[in-house]
């Protein structure tokens, strides 16, 4: 069996290469949104509307400004950005690429909702709620530190260390999985 | 496999046709564009209020402001109802929506807000709530209130006011031109004449009191908080027609490309709301025309002369007969006018306020204020509420009387030193 093509080879490739892309990096951007809102249908759309724009961009992908799945969460968090700052799940490239709207059924969104019980995401929920805080906050919403302390009414310095503690106990808990 | 593989089959055959026909990918992305605008265009408000309220994530609530004691502020219950009438903001979002409600004091009051779900809150940004993005639910509070006697929906003709795009109305990173008004200049403008009140009548002990308030007052003046800018401020403009009002038209003689009509509906009693971008002060000439069956036109603004029957429009019952109020007796309670402008008699009703007047002169009589509630069979010592600027050109001595829900307890005359 041969070796699969790593992300930039995909990107380069063909359709069908795009189409094991998409499989290689689904659950992440499922995972990702169904985090950040709190229901598959949204996190479906979205993740749609992201691969979509990948699929538009993918010749403009630049390997040395950064890996393939950073570039694809560039493109995740401003879809989401967007969405949210419009009210609305983006659907543009949808459009212009002629990809209808999403039909799912329950087993569908069981699938996606199985995602929700990933055992980082469990371990996150177990942590204090100034430690998961801080932690999505910083590593899930990527905010600096400057802009975390105001938003959390606190010093920066907290900030720091509320976050270093949480990854600690979190790396720790997941090294003890069976 | 995969979670969604519809999902990856319409990629790959979206990629198919991408590969196939790169050459008219652009032309096809202008057309589908220009027919995604003109569907946005077509679809109108319904499309954007409906999908604005799939993302936007909850907040806690707005908390409720301290209650004021005013009738306004009791809510009669089960009267509160966010109607269904929506009005898009100039960016986008979820769309502005209107709650109405009944006081106890009988007013109706209107609130506005955005609207997620039915509910009317407002949007963590503009510097509300740390610019959180998220959704907060709004307590129950009078924002304008008006009514007509007889009428039984909220007579209000087009309250405007100016808040920013998040619909919070609490000053939060920036403030508006009237609310810094307010704050320099009004405010401490009204306390500094309560002190110089006091001072005349010598009440050194309240006076101690509006002194650190003034204090207090002055420093918020002094703080400075920016102006907001122009695109974050909303003209909320809304009110109600009446159950046979047909249509609003808002319109500017000096912005030609402002005209807006706005269908009403009976159920709604005719509301309306509309929002533009910036202040009141940014239309100064904004014309409202309110159009009713028989060609009736009203409506308010820069140059607009309501017809001829705009006083009661159709729709708006008349309002009902006065009932005759026989006043009882005069009491005639003795009252024994004390040194300066104070009065002292015996309460003949238990926890009672009356009603004191002076009469300045011939023509002019004046309001001297209420007393306290009182108690009963015991002498109590009510101080006069009259300005000392106009008890100096009133006639002396100063006589006045003490009512009691338009009852006459007692008269007296004063002999207050000049």
């Amino acid at each position: 069996m041969g070796r699969l093509p790593d992300d930039n080879a995909l990107l380069a490739g063909g359709p069908a290469d795009f189409g094991i892309f998409y499989a290689r990096h689904e659950d992440a951007m499922l995972a990702f949104f169904l985090r950040r809102t709190g229901s598959p249908e949204l996190a479906a759309d979205l993740t749609a509307e992201t691969f979509a724009r990948a699929l538009e961009g993918r010749r403009r992908f630049d390997a040395t400004l950064g890996a393939a799945q950073a570039w694809l969460f560039g493109i995740a968090r401003h879809v989401l950005a967007r969405s949210l700052e419009r009210g609305r799940v983006e659907d543009e490239a949808r459009h212009r690429l002629g990809i209808g709207p999403l039909s799912l059924s329950d087993d569908d969104l069981a699938r996606i909702d199985e995602l929700a019980g990933e055992p980082a995401l469990a371990a996150l929920a177990g942590l204090p709620d100034e430690q998961r805080q801080a932690v999505e906050a910083r590593v899930v919403g990527e905010l600096e530190y400057a802009e975390l302390a105001v938003r959390l009414q606190t010093s920066e310095a907290v900030v720091r260390q509320r976050v270093s503690r949480g990854l600690r106990t979190l790396r720790a808990r997941l090294e003890r999985r069976p | 496999m995969s979670r969604l593989p519809q999902l990856q089959r319409a990629l790959v055959a979206a990629a198919e046709r991408v590969e196939a026909a790169p050459a008219r990918t652009t032309l096809r992305r202008r057309r589908v564009r220009t027919l995604a605008i003109a569907l946005a265009v077509a679809l109108g408000l319904a499309g954007v209020a409906y999908a604005a309220t799939q993302l936007i994530e909850t907040g806690e609530p707005v908390p409720p402001p301290p209650h004021s004691g005013s009738l306004l502020d009791r809510i009669v219950p089960g009267t509160t109802r966010v109607l269904p009438v929506r009005a898009a903001d100039p960016d986008g979002g979820p769309p502005w929506g209107l709650r109405v409600f009944r006081a106890k004091s009988g007013a109706f009051c209107v609130q506005t807000g955005r609207v997620v779900n039915g509910k009317l809150g407002v949007l963590g940004q503009d510097g509300a709530f740390h610019n959180d993005g998220r959704f907060h639910e709004l307590p129950v509070v009078a924002e304008g209130c008006g009514g007509r006697p007889g009428v039984n929906f909220p007579a209000i003709d087009g309250a405007a006011n100016a808040q920013t795009a998040s619909a919070y109305s609490y000053r939060v990173a920036c403030e508006t031109r009237h609310d810094r008004y307010l704050r320099r200049v009004v405010t401490p403008r009204s306390i500094r004449a309560a002190l110089r009140l006091q001072l005349r009548r010598g009440e050194r002990a309240a006076a101690r009191v509006e002194r650190r308030v003034l204090a207090r007052f002055e420093r918020e003046a002094a703080r400075h908080i920016p102006l907001c800018p122009t695109r974050d401020l909303r003209d909320v403009i809304y009110g109600f027609l009446g159950p046979e009002g047909q249509r609003v038209e808002l319109t500017d003689p000096t912005r030609p490309a402002l005209r807006v009509v706005l269908p009403v509906s009976a159920a709604t009693a005719g509301a309306y709301l509309h929002v533009l971008r910036g202040s009141p002060r940014d239309y100064p000439r904004l014309q409202r025309r309110y159009f009713y069956p028989g060609g009736l036109v009203c409506g308010r603004g820069f140059g607009v002369h309501p017809d001829r029957g705009c006083a009661r429009p159709p729709g708006f019952p008349p309002p009902p007969a006065k009932r005759r109020v026989r006043i009882p007796p005069a009491l005639h309670v003795p009252i024994q006018a004390l040194r300066g402008y104070a009065i002292r008699y015996v309460s003949p009703f238990a926890n009672r306020r009356y009603q004191v007047f002076v009469q300045c002169n011939r023509h002019l009589t004046v309001d001297a204020g209420q007393t306290r509630p009182l108690p009963a069979g015991r002498p109590s010592t009510v101080r006069l509420h009259i300005d000392p600027t106009l008890a100096a050109h009133c006639q002396r001595p100063l006589s006045g009387e003490v009512r009691d829900r338009g009852r006459l307890v007692g008269r007296f005359v004063l002999h207050p030193r000049q």
